[in-house]
């Protein structure tokens, strides 16, 4: 299959099987990844035809009101908390999932540092891949874009877990993640842990996801604050599932003022004020 | 970049001016739309756009359709830039990877295509495949794929033309050439291994 993969003569729901199957084997992913790259060497057997200059002038409009994919951090960094990309040397690159393919940009910031813009700032695999799952830009199709078919099977089940519960707030990210004023900031705990979080402050919205982040307690939870100068308001909870399956969250609750995100353990079901120190604590 | 008032020797700057020299590749380009530069993307898509729209008219076949094509295909560029990654390829290969994917779905979507006869179609497609061989206005590159095509058996070559150009799906591959599936994946598959080991992609 991986010869008809690369000539794109996959029908439909045949191209995401057989990705799931390349996957599974880095053997076929190689192949697959060479016969793409083999593949569009035959876009060059067919004769140059120079489009008609209105193109290239609709082309540039359309562009500078086209929001871009926002720069991910490098997949190298061992210490990103991506688990599919530790063998993921550059004698076997295929391997790695194309949404982390990108090199970082260079003298690329600390990914903790808040408020950046989307498009060039820092940002991390987790949070864009929300950005691609909330635009409707299904990962699993755009697997092979680079010529890249692979996405390892475990992260690629991750991501079936996440679109399917990200589907009931899906419209609320969508709408997030559409804003223009995007900005992210992701900290990552002590115990490798990372927890990102994405906001608009013109939508007043917020959503937040994690990733490593430990069971809590039996009979505890994680809850969610904003913190303005007023104190810290209920924003509610990460639920088990959030944190397991590692889905984003939206944050519920009045943006007006609030210049902290937190979240502490509490006792399930939440408490009206934070009783424990944060675990995290974001300026926004 | 306006130095004002003060001057400034520019041999002071060796190195920027040893950047200067050396005209950015295709590669360099691509990196630098993906950090949102207008003026790399527009310098790309003077460079890309006579291959990428002759690969969609092949494919699409219909002109305006073709333009509406080529706009989703650029702009999808522009969008996914950061996905590009020079140590897998080169810029151009994941351009047309980028168009040969979004001119297949078009051609597979769009109605006419939809209904058009499987036996109508093997005979466009030849004839648009004679087309191009009578034209041959290639570059050095085109030129050495199409020799690579043509060295496979014929039963090779045409499963992979109608597969890459005739943007068909191998099952209608396999009804085109009146042979079963399982034939024509091998084909496709013994093929595009000769060919990538004779065009050296590794």
């Amino acid at each position: 299959m991986t010869g008809v993969h690369a000539l794109n003569a996959l029908g439909d729901g045949e191209r995401e099987a057989f990705e799931r199957h390349a996957a599974a084997s880095p053997e076929s992913a190689q192949e697959a990844r060479e016969l793409a790259e083999t593949a569009a060497l035959l876009a060059l057997g067919t004769p140059e035809v120079t489009p008609p200059p209105r193109l290239k002038k609709s082309v540039m409009d359309a562009i500078r009101s086209t929001r871009q994919l926002p720069a991910v951090a490098a997949p190298a960094d061992a210490d990103d908390g991506v688990d599919t990309d530790a063998d993921a040397g550059s004698s076997d690159p295929e391997t790695a999932p194309a949404m982390e393919s990108p090199r970082p940009p260079s003298s690329a910031p600390p990914a903790a540092s808040p408020g950046s813009e989307a498009p060039t700032g820092p940002a991390v695999p987790a949070a864009t891949k929300w950005w691609a799952l909330a635009a409707g830009l299904l990962l699993l199709a755009t697997g092979g874009l680079a010529g890249v078919v692979a996405v390892q099977q475990n992260e690629q089940s991750r991501l079936q877990e996440q679109l399917t519960a990200a589907q009931s707030s899906q419209a609320a990210l969508h709408q997030l993640f559409a804003s223009s004023d995007l900005k992210t900031a992701v900290q990552r705990l002590d115990d490798g842990a990372t927890v990102s979080l994405s906001y608009s402050a013109a939508e007043g919205m917020m959503a937040v996801s994690t990733r490593g982040l430990p069971e809590p307690p039996s009979g505890h939870g994680y809850e969610l604050w904003l913190i303005s100068g007023d104190g810290a308001t209920p924003a509610g909870m990460l639920s088990a599932e959030a944190v397991s399956a590692a889905e984003p969250t939206m944050v519920t609750g009045p943006m007006e003022g609030v210049t902290h995100f937190g979240i502490t353990v509490e006792p399930e079901g939440g408490s009206p004020a934070p009783t424990t120190d944060p675990i995290v604590l974001q300026e926004l | 970049m306006d130095y004002g008032h003060e001057s400034v020797d520019p041999m002071r700057f060796p190195r920027i001016r040893i950047a200067a020299e050396r005209p950015p590749t295709q590669e360099d380009l691509l990196r630098r739309v993906a950090l949102g530069d207008e003026d790399a993307f527009e310098a790309l898509y003077d460079a890309v756009a006579p291959v990428v729209f002759g690969l969609v008219r092949r494919i699409v076949r219909d002109p305006s359709q073709s333009e509406e094509v080529a706009q989703e295909i650029f702009v999808e560029v522009w969008q996914k830039a950061v996905l590009f990654d020079a140590d897998r390829g080169k810029a151009l290969s994941w351009i047309c990877t980028v168009a040969h994917r979004r001119a297949v779905d078009r051609v597979r979507a769009s109605q006419a295509s939809r209904d058009r006869d499987l036996r109508q179609g093997i005979k466009e497609f030849q004839e648009s495949y004679d087309d191009v061989q009578d034209q041959a206005v290639l570059r050095a590159d085109g030129e050495r794929v199409l020799k690579a095509l043509d060295s496979l058996t014929q039963a090779q070559g045409d499963a992979i033309r109608l597969a890459y150009y005739g943007g068909y799906t191998h099952q209608e591959v396999a009804g085109l050439l009146q042979v079963p599936v399982g034939t024509v994946k091998t084909r496709i598959r013994d093929g595009m291994i000769r060919l990538r080991d004779m065009m050296g992609v590794a």
